[in-house]
């Protein structure tokens, strides 16, 4: 099984729906108390994009963006930053922010996290496949002279 | 000038309680939230656009308790914005690396990865589909496919005109703090990246009516312009919070992106080369995205050193009015009590009257 960096189990944590975050937690059973040092609390970010795609960076406009910091009873700490206003969903992923940086955690939990992984991957398969099914082959007719 | 009135406290209490009313006059069934997610997407878009915030629950909340007027919808959500604590900055959006729902180009037939139409009204015949009338329930699509596409990469066309240095290239000066019309006042003459965030909240019609000024000669050249690239889709949005260290994603928005290619004759510096128009919006947005690069363009006269003669060319006309809550909110203040003045004018012109009219009969 691949090993999984933080930054990576952050990203897929941060694409994943509430439901299957919850499953996570629940199918490693893990009861212990955990303390929240923050939030989860929505507040907003600035995108930014770049001046004609790849030039210097603009303010394009904002997004809600929900941040969760929690501490488990083990003392490890857990972040997490959502775009949207999910605040129950937030807390899970720093829950489980927090649990991926425990090795004994890690173990249980790796595999399900590739599999969220996996869900993701296949979502978007889906809409690539969806969008190529229109792909379209338009041809050019010369106009005649007469 | 306005000035200040009291009382009304019923009157006012009881046309609140008439604009509610007009939501449920039949009493029909409330729409849900997602309905209008869904259903009425594009309005979705276009409210989170103008509205500066992207959060589509919210914006369908908005179009609900608006009643449609989607100008207020968009005035709700700015204000809710001012509430928010602002906690980051993404790092920039990198539209190249983009899970693509639709990607056209008109000025390039073959391109790598293809022309995809995605979902368009472009080809649909405009006829009004008396089905919908009728329709009761939604089926949604249970087509699954997610095998691994052959081609997930779609680079940029433009690149193919970069490639032979007949396009203008952007240039990087690295500025990494740019304008912010949510805090800094507008300052004139304009940086392209104050007009571009300006742009991308302004009034689609405003743009869209600007643009086609352009393009009918009112415009800096009186040429056509051509789309390089237009695509729309899904990007990664990622930021580098302080007490992580690194950059994580936070999650994924939809954009629409115009690549315009215009024309230049070039100058002593410069031989002849296309110059560029960029648009970029949140949502599926892509006549208004398409209308900023042509806009974007124009606002760039300057630079090449054109002539301004025309009202897209001019900074302070486009940017101090392409905000349609700032113009609905002065345009309609005019309904609010103005008694005061007006009492002023009223003598003033009943004044004037009566010199002449005094003076004739002398």
């Amino acid at each position: 099984m691949s090993e999984i960096q933080r930054k990576d189990w952050i990203s897929i944590l941060s694409k994943t729906e509430t439901i299957d975050l919850k499953n996570c937690i629940e199918n490693i059973n893990y009861t212990k108390d955990y303390k929240i040092i923050y939030g989860p609390n929505v507040g907003s970010i600035m995108i930014r994009a770049r001046l004609g795609g790849n030039g210097d960076p603009y303010n394009l406009g904002e997004a809600t963006l929900t941040k969760c910091v929690i501490k488990l009873e083990e003392g490890t700490t857990g972040y997490s930053y959502h775009l949207g206003r999910d605040k129950i969903r937030a807390e899970y992923a720093a829950v489980l922010d927090a649990l991926m940086q425990d090795n004994n955690y890690y173990s249980k939990l790796q595999s399900m996290i590739l599999d969220l992984k996996d869900k993701i991957n296949k979502k978007e398969n889906h809409i690539i496949n969806e969008s190529n099914s229109s792909k379209v082959d338009f041809f050019t007719l010369v106009r005649g002279d007469g | 000038m306005y000035v200040a009135v009291k009382g009304g406290e019923k009157a006012i209490k009881s046309s609140l309680k008439l604009l509610e009313k007009k939501r449920k006059e039949t009493g029909t069934k409330s729409i849900e939230i997602n309905q209008i997610k869904e259903q009425l997407s594009f309005a979705v878009d276009r409210v989170i656009n103008e509205g500066s915030l992207y959060d589509k629950d919210l914006s369908a909340l908005a179009i609900k308790q608006s009643q449609g007027d989607l100008v207020e919808a968009i005035f709700l959500l700015r204000a809710y914005r001012t509430t928010l604590e602002r906690y980051a900055y993404s790092t920039a959006i990198d539209t190249s690396k983009i899970i693509i729902k639709r990607r056209i180009s008109a000025s390039f037939k073959d391109i790598p990865g293809g022309q995809i139409l995605g979902p368009t009204f472009d080809y649909s015949h405009r006829l009004l589909d008396f089905s919908l009338m009728r329709e009761d329930e939604i089926n949604s699509y249970e087509n699954i496919n997610n095998q691994e596409p052959k081609n997930k990469e779609f680079p940029s066309v433009i690149d193919y005109l970069n490639n032979e240095n007949l396009l203008e290239q952007e240039i990087n000066n690295l500025n990494d703090n740019p304008f912010d019309v949510t805090r800094d006042p507008m300052k004139f003459p304009a940086s392209r990246d104050q007009w571009m965030q300006i742009l991308a909240r302004g009034d689609e019609g405003f743009l869209l009516g600007l643009s086609y000024s352009a393009i009918r000669g009112f415009g800096s050249k009186g040429t056509h312009p051509f789309v390089g690239e237009i695509k729309y889709g899904i990007v990664d949005i990622f930021i580098s919070p302080d007490e992580l260290g690194f950059e994580i994603c936070i999650g994924e928005i939809e954009i629409s992106e115009c690549q315009m290619i215009d024309q230049f004759e070039g100058n002593k510096n410069t031989p002849p080369q296309f110059t560029r128009g960029y648009g970029l919006t949140f949502g599926y947005n892509e006549r208004k995205s398409m209308a900023i690069s042509i806009v974007d363009r124009a606002l760039k006269s300057e630079g090449y050193g054109e002539e301004i003669k025309f009202p897209i060319q001019d900074q302070e006309f486009v940017l101090y009015h392409a905000d349609n809550v700032e113009a609905q909110g002065f345009v309609t203040h005019l309904k609010l009590p103005h008694y005061v003045d007006f009492q002023g004018e009223l003598n003033l012109i009943r004044k004037l009257r009566n010199e002449i009219l005094q003076g004739k009969k002398l």
